[in-house]
């Protein structure tokens, strides 16, 4: 074991602590923060999986975590819209 | 170096932990963007600096703005007390038994990898003189693997169309938000520098580390920036031009695909003499569409206007 | 030339939507162009992989293991050929349902190209990682669509709905992540050769995999977004999500599992599978059957009926292959039926409570005879589409010795039977004291009669099995 990489560690434990959150957070917007957390962990470990090649990062990894990025972000962006208009149901528009 | 790779590694996990368990939604919002931006220099660290730039850039810079402007619209009495320690409850106390073996297992599991490398990635970089850049990630995400790319934009699209069937009616002229360090001079100074620093990630994305995604990212910093300080608003009404913008990435991406079937024999794939200036346009065409779509996610409005002086 | 056809049947859809968006007005007829067209290209393709042979696009002409192709066999094309036939018949039902003037009539006619877009991309995908990126583009074409039957009363639905997606899809995304790590493809094809066998990382990333699915799927644990969500959503468009939507979940389940998964997966994770779908159909019918609003008893419809799919997983043969995926297509054709004649009741009453349904036989003859005949092939009496799959699994639990998936069949139509007829009956009952409901427009005769069409063809299904079995063929590789 001592080998282990501390950034395998990192990932698994960010993945761990955001299914943790998600299970016990009832707030939406603590809910999506931990959803972000398994996300960044996800990232870590393609990243750390990158690394095998002989010449230079697997870069097949790399264009996974960039889709996966903004895939989240915009994910998470209709969250928070979702969050904020759930916040203030009285005053009610574009029904 | 070792010891450094232990301390980050360290830190985002106690920032991870934080986040989770933090009294205050501001204080778990501010822990989330912190580890954003340390996951960023881990990456550094990993041999992934244009990765990095995009985390920086995205996930941490824009999503954090982002997190703070939802977190001051919630009204204070919405936001109630968690119980998030793992001794709070026989939920918590479960769900924290089944994290511990699950992070003991994808430890394990990462740890065991096979040592061969990886076949699509030799593929990726064996081809790459043929991709039309230099740089083997920008290569997949445009070329080898455009397809994931151009559906990708497709999502982006329907998250922004999704918030704003959500938005609530904003009255025209209100600034997004009022209170900022930023004066309207300063952000008029910073302008130039940032866009061409966006402009510059685009175009480097061929070469270098950086690319539609990270350029697209800065710009749409931009124009937060202005938003911020209230040069830029949001506006009610959006216009063809603008429609057009958002969608131009994909709809360039697609256009090229298509058009080019009869020379190449496959969708998707690009000639010869034409894919360097073809993979300049379709990232530049991408740029604009991320960062508009980025921009509009942010200030919540079908449109944007110039602010009435 | 046929490789053209699952390029063509992802890319018309796409940039239908995309003219859309940018057109920024509502045009339905342009729509009923791009339905129909996607409809002859799939029985374009339905003629090319008759023979056989799948139909195969590489994307970008790089070869494997690193370019995305796409491909059509039996199973695939069988998904997408419920999808556009429920694409034309939802079109059509959407034209007077959503109109073409208001700004949410921009959005559906916006937003429903690109979710059959997506949808038909997922079928078609033959990487697990553009697999997770369809399974978003799904997602988030399908979400902001439950939000137009109004964002007051759909946020919670939606926000629930979207936080289970995503967490869904990002636990699919660590199994994707380890499963590279091993076989160094994402290629579907290559990854049961690629895959190593005896490691954790292999049997861990499968089960991310699934579990991941399962979200997406709603099924048992999983399913609490689901009802909010399906029940909320405007009849057009809960018909496209109980339908299709969590069935391209399921659908994924049976493709990699007979497929990419294949050298992880075990005998114990299949009765696992199984037992959740019998607790799903056995629970979804329990609530369906308590409910006292229309939509939700539909919607938990949906969630009991998934769970016959997974009775494939502890069976594995021909008949059980054959039952889940005949299943996945009656279960389609008949729940979009009830879903468009469940509108078309709340369309009248302005409201969905069951008591509200007394004596309203008359004015909605019509809709009311498409509930009936699709609630047959949900409670699967002969000769509908729904007994023709639920004989198939009957004789695979036989075959198998696994006579325990019986209990399961029997009670989930027994349950099945007793909802349909609690509406029937409340429909067909003289009201006491007649009509303090407020009774709006009859809904016209293209509402009423696009889910008779459906409702009809749900039936029909039962008759016409031989041809569309055929077509699916045997396990893929032959089965365990």
């Amino acid at each position: 074991m001592s080998g282990i990489d501390p950034f395998a560690l990192a990932a698994a434990g960010l993945m761990a602590f955001g299914l943790y959150g998600f299970c016990v957070c009832r707030h939406p917007l603590r809910r999506l923060l931990a959803i972000n957390l398994v996300g960044n962990g996800v990232f870590l470990a393609l990243i750390l999986i990158a690394r095998r090649l002989p010449d230079g990062p697997d870069p097949v990894p790399h264009a996974m975590v960039l889709t996966g990025i903004v895939i989240a972000v915009s994910a998470t962006a209709f969250g928070l819209a979702l969050i904020r208009r759930q916040a203030r149901p009285e005053d009610d528009g574009n029904d | 170096m070792m010891l450094l790779d232990g301390v980050l590694a360290l830190l985002l996990l106690l920032l991870a932990g934080r986040c989770v368990t933090a009294a205050s939604l501001l204080q778990a919002i501010v822990a989330f963007i912190v580890l954003g931006l340390l996951l960023a220099l881990s990456w550094v660290r990993l041999q992934a600096p244009d990765l990095a730039l995009a985390e920086a850039a995205i996930g941490a810079g824009l999503l954090g703005v982002l997190l703070l402007g939802t977190w001051r619209h919630l009204p204070a009495s919405g936001i109630h007390h968690e119980f998030p320690w793992p001794w709070h409850g026989m939920k918590q106390a479960v769900s924290a038994l089944g994290g511990l073996a699950l992070a003991v297992m994808l430890a394990l599991a990462l740890h065991e990898t096979a040592p061969e490398p990886a076949a699509a990635g030799e593929t990726a970089l064996a081809q790459l003189d043929a991709a039309g850049v230099k740089q083997p990630v920008t290569a997949v995400l445009l070329n080898f693997r455009a397809y994931d790319t151009l559906l990708e934009m497709g999502v982006l699209l329907m998250a922004l169309i999704g918030a704003l069937i959500v938005r609530r009616p904003l009255q025209d002229g209100s600034r997004i938000a009022p209170a900022t360090l930023l004066s309207p001079s300063l952000a008029r100074l910073f302008l130039p520098p940032i866009l061409l620093i966006g402009l510059y990630l685009v175009w480097a994305g061929a070469y270098s580390p950086g690319g539609a995604f990270q350029g697209g990212a800065v710009l749409a910093g931009a124009g937060v920036m202005l938003a911020l300080t209230g040069l830029l608003r949001g506006a009610s009404v959006d216009g063809l031009w603008l429609r057009g913008l958002l969608a131009l990435g994909a709809i360039v991406f697609t256009t090229a695909g298509v058009l080019l079937v009869p020379v190449t024999g496959h969708f998707m794939a690009y000639p010869d003499g034409l894919v360097t200036p073809l993979m300049v346009l379709i990232e530049f065409s991408l740029a604009i569409s991320i960062a508009l779509s980025l921009l509009l996610l942010f200030t919540g409005t079908p449109g944007l206007a110039r602010s009435r002086p | 030339m046929t490789e053209a056809l699952p390029v063509l049947l992802v890319f018309v859809p796409f940039l239908a939507g995309l003219g859309q968006f940018v057109l920024g007005r509502a045009v339905p007829w342009s729509q009923q162009f791009v339905s129909g067209f996607n409809l002859l290209l799939v029985l374009l393709l339905l003629r090319a992989v008759a023979g056989g042979e799948p139909v195969i696009a590489d994307l970008g002409g790089w070869g494997e293991p690193l370019a995305i192709h796409l491909q059509a066999d039996g199973l695939a094309t069988l998904m997408l050929l419920l999808t556009a036939v429920l694409a034309v018949a939802i079109s059509l039902y959407a034209i007077p349902a959503f109109g073409g003037h208001a700004r949410s009539a921009w959005q559906f006619w916006t937003l429903w190209p690109l979710l059959l877009g997506s949808l038909n991309a997922l079928f078609l995908s033959r990487d697990l990682f553009n697999i997770y990126v369809t399974l978003e583009l799904v997602t988030l074409a399908a979400i902001p669509l439950v939000l137009l039957a109004g964002p007051r009363k759909t946020v919670d639905a939606a926000l629930r709905y979207l936080l289970f997606a995503l967490l869904g899809s990002l636990i699919y995304l660590a199994g994707v992540a380890l499963l590279y790590a091993q076989a160094g493809t994402l290629d579907l094809a290559l990854l049961p050769a690629a895959t190593p066998t005896g490691s954790l990382a292999g049997p861990l990333a499968a089960a991310l995999i699934i579990t991941g699915i399962l979200i997406k799927g709603a099924i048992l644990p999983f399913h609490i977004w689901l009802p909010a969500a399906h029940g909320g959503a405007p009849a057009a468009v809960s018909a496209i999500l109980s339908a299709l939507v969590v069935k391209a979940a399921i659908y994924l389940l049976l493709r990699l599992w007979t497929g990419a998964l294949e050298p992880l997966v075990s005998i114990a994770a299949g009765q696992l599978l199984g037992l959740l779908g019998a607790s799903a159909v056995l629970f979804g019918s329990w609530q369906a059957f308590r409910q006292s609003r229309l939509k939700l008893v539909v919607a938990y419809s949906t969630v009991a009926q998934l769970g016959y799919m997974l009775l494939f997983f502890p069976m594995a043969v021909t008949a059980a292959w054959q039952g889940a995926v005949y299943h996945g297509l009656a279960h389609g054709v008949a729940k979009a039926a009830l879903f468009l004649a469940a509108g078309n009741l709340l369309y009248y009453l302005g409201q969905d409570r069951l008591e509200a349904l007394r004596g309203i036989d008359r004015p909605l003859a019509v809709s009311l005879l498409a509930f009936g005949l699709a609630g047959v092939s949900i409670m699967g009496l002969p000769p509908s589409g729904g007994f023709t799959a639920k004989w198939l699994l009957l004789t695979a639990s036989l075959q198998t010795g696994q006579w325990w998936w019986t209990a399961a069949l029997v009670a989930g139509g027994l349950l099945a039977a007793g909802y349909i007829f609690r509406v029937l009956r409340l429909a067909f009952l003289q009201s006491a004291e007649p009509a303090e409901r407020r009774d709006g427009p009859v809904p016209g005769r293209l509402m009423a009669w696009t889910a008779t069409a459906l409702a009809l063809l749900a039936i029909g299904l039962g008759l016409i099995s031989a041809p569309l079995l055929d077509l699916l063929g045997d396990i893929p590789g032959g089965g365990s």
